[in-house]
């Protein structure tokens, strides 16, 4: 095949990706040293103000530790939920393993926002479940909307972010785990090995790129999102997203982009991270 | 290939179907739950046109969205402060009054003549206020509050702006308080300098529209002084009427909205009466006052049919209908006394109006002030302050 021949076919996605994403990104680097009336370049001014606020405001260090702690957690259950169901699933003899995934699909045809609020009233302090907990006299368990400790966890938010993302979780690991060759683990048995080492030595190695996949792709959205804080969190938890969603709002993009860009500093060492474990990239397809 | 013919011949055909019937679009912003659905159905069909009603949830989004143009809205309805800063930076076009047959200044009420008169007042090119925006509702600040805990409206009418910003001392109630916070960081900066008037800690009646280092200190420090169980906009009504909260810092038309919603089965003023015996609302003696006005964008493509639809709305009988549904508190006097007087049958909005004199009689009993606009960089420092209230 005439590999320069269809290099030529890339020029229109390169096209495509600098005006649409090049550009926009280098716009983002010259505004966190400017001082302007959103974008109106005319009458900006340079400044370090910016950088300076970033290096130097609590309420940025905050947001950033509230992000990380309750995307952390999030992540690990939804990966301690999310495993054994993709496992179960890839496993099983039932004819038709697609159903099964749409049924945890389903959850998320209807809006994120609407399934949130739902949430927001059931974890209330005036709900069903708080009703019943307390007629049978364990209303100290609930509610636990708007709680937030010390560290910055909110359960409720974990809540919400898990019942998220956990799709994201499931469907990797499941695609990798379908994939494995049943002959490696029946090589293993013959080998010598038991069920469970051979879940540890062959089985989950070998799924280690879904996992990874997964992680990012609940990690990611868990870190950088301000919508179901905002309901969950009783409007008072500040994450990195709430920060920029507030700087745009006001018209301050200089220090909403610098924000913008370090979360995206953050998604580049992800995927840093996910190239290094898996060099062909085929777990992101 | 015959099917793909029949499909490209399909397509062509049904785009040409829909270029012949597309009617008109009048585009316009607005808030949620902001106007009877039915009635911009009666004027799609009255005019042969069609209305497109895209939604925001702040002044601030909507100042967003009228300056990146993306859509080239026709009507906006943005508060008091907002239109003063759109106009003042160039984003709207005056108002031609003489395209409003419906229109008569003395029409509105007293109290809201009195907003329209603060406003613009630093700007000489402005003469006439309502050429920059038609009223649509207007209304005051109060404390909506759940009267399950005994004793706490007399606490809220004591204590006025102090129920909400100080901690109450612990014997007062059998438990702690659960207070929300409007989550637009200019309304909570603006109520904190009103609280801090009232205390003598300033002597500045117009400190909720100053904007200085010294006042963003001392709101900061009045914001600190409890903990907030619930930072909201919309979802605040809906948390005191269920019992989550104990009070909160809302629109009054918050609370109206709330009242219509659960006395929409009754058919007795008596029923009313129950079913909203849970809730309350209070005005404190110094307010936030607001009116929306509907105003026309500089970049509007469809002027006249614009115009129309304030004409539209500023029938009383129309102004009516749409009052029923959306709670605020209407603007024509007419309508008022339609709502007053249940002339039109509606004995539980004329309890309500009774009941809670806020609606719609003019501003007699305490005094209101509307906010006028701070620049971008001012409401941004608002902002950042609030975030670090939040997390602290």
């Amino acid at each position: 095949m005439n590999i320069k021949k269809l290099g030529k076919l890339v020029l229109p996605y390169l096209v495509w990706m600098s005006v649409l994403v090049g550009l926009p990104l280098l716009m983002m680097v010259v505004l966190t040293f400017l001082k302007s009336n959103a974008l109106d370049l005319g009458t900006a001014e340079f400044s370090f103000d910016s950088w300076r606020i970033l290096f130097s405001d609590v309420t940025v260090r905050i947001a950033l530790k509230n992000s990380f702690v309750n995307g952390i957690i999030a992540t690990i259950i939804c990966f301690v939920i999310g495993y054994p169901i993709a496992y179960i699933v890839a496993n099983s003899n039932f004819s038709n393993k697609l159903i099964i995934l749409v049924l945890t699909i389903i959850p998320m045809w209807s809006n994120s926002l609407l399934r949130n609020n739902a949430i927001a009233n059931i974890l209330s302090e005036r709900s069903i479940v708080n009703d019943v907990l307390s007629n049978i006299g364990l209303n100290f368990i609930w509610p636990i909307r708007g709680v937030v400790y010390e560290s910055g966890f909110s359960p409720a938010v974990v809540i919400g972010l898990v019942l998220t993302y956990l799709p994201f979780m499931i469907l990797p690991i499941y695609t990798v785990l379908e994939k494995i060759d049943k002959s490696l683990l029946e090589a293993s048995m013959d080998l010598g090995s038991n069920k469970i080492k051979t879940f540890f030595k062959v089985t989950f190695p070998l799924s280690i790129k879904g996992v990874t996949t997964g992680i990012i792709m609940v990690f990611l959205p868990s870190f950088s999102g301000f919508a179901i804080p905002k309901i969950l969190g009783s409007g008072s938890l500040v994450f990195i997203g709430t920060l920029i969603d507030s700087r745009f709002m006001n018209r301050n993009y200089n220090f909403g982009s610098l924000l913008s860009l370090v979360i995206l500093l953050i998604i580049f060492g992800s995927m840093a991270l996910i190239f290094k474990v898996d060099k062909e990239g085929e777990t992101l397809i | 290939m015959k099917k793909l013919v029949l499909l490209v011949a399909i397509s062509v055909i049904s785009l040409a179907l829909v270029a012949c019937t597309s009617k008109p679009k009048l585009y316009v912003l607005n808030w949620g739950e902001y106007i009877n659905m039915d009635l911009v159905s009666q004027f799609e069909d009255e005019y042969g046109v069609k209305v497109v009603i895209s939604l925001a949830d702040s002044n601030e989004a909507m100042e967003q969205q009228i300056k990146e143009e993306t859509t080239k809205f026709d009507i906006v309805i943005p508060s008091d402060y907002m239109i003063e800063k759109l106009w003042d930076e160039g984003y709207l076009q005056s108002i031609d009054l003489s395209k409003l047959t419906n229109f008569d200044q003395s029409k509105f009420v007293t109290g809201l003549d009195g907003i329209m008169g603060m406003m613009f007042q630093d700007n000489p090119e402005v003469t006439n206020a309502y050429t920059v925006s038609i009223p649509y509702f207007w209304g005051v600040f109060g404390i909506m509050y759940n009267r399950q805990l005994a004793g706490i409206q007399t606490y809220i009418e004591e204590n006025q702006w102090a129920a909400i910003f100080e901690t109450e001392p612990t014997s007062t109630f059998s438990r702690a308080l659960k207070v929300g916070m409007y989550d637009v960081s200019r309304f909570a900066y603006s109520a904190s300098l009103i609280y801090a008037n009232d205390k003598d800690l300033i002597d500045d009646a117009d400190a909720l529209n100053t904007f200085s280092q010294t006042y963003l200190d001392l709101s900061e420090d009045i914001l600190l002084q409890r903990n907030y169980t619930l930072w909201a906009t919309d979802m605040l009504k809906k948390d005191v009427e269920a019992g989550n909260l104990d009070m909160a810092f809302v629109y009054v038309g918050d609370f109206f909205d709330t009242y219509l919603i659960l006395t929409e089965n009754a058919t007795t003023t008596q029923e009313a009466a129950e079913l909203t015996s849970h809730i309350g609302i209070f005005v404190p003696d110094t307010t936030i006052a607001f009116y929306d006005g509907m105003i026309i964008p500089e970049a509007a493509r469809n002027v006249d049919l614009a115009h129309q639809f304030i004409d539209f709305f500023l029938d009383p009988e129309i102004a009516y209908e749409n009052s029923g549904i959306v709670g605020y508190t209407t603007v024509l006097t007419e309508t008022a006394t339609m709502i007053e007087t249940a002339s039109k049958g509606d004995i539980i909005r004329s309890v309500m109006a009774s009941d809670y004199p806020y609606n719609p009689s003019s501003i007699q009993n305490f005094v209101a002030i509307p906010l006028i606009a701070f620049s971008n960089a001012d409401t941004d420092t608002i902002a950042a302050m609030i975030n670090a209230v939040k997390s602290n």
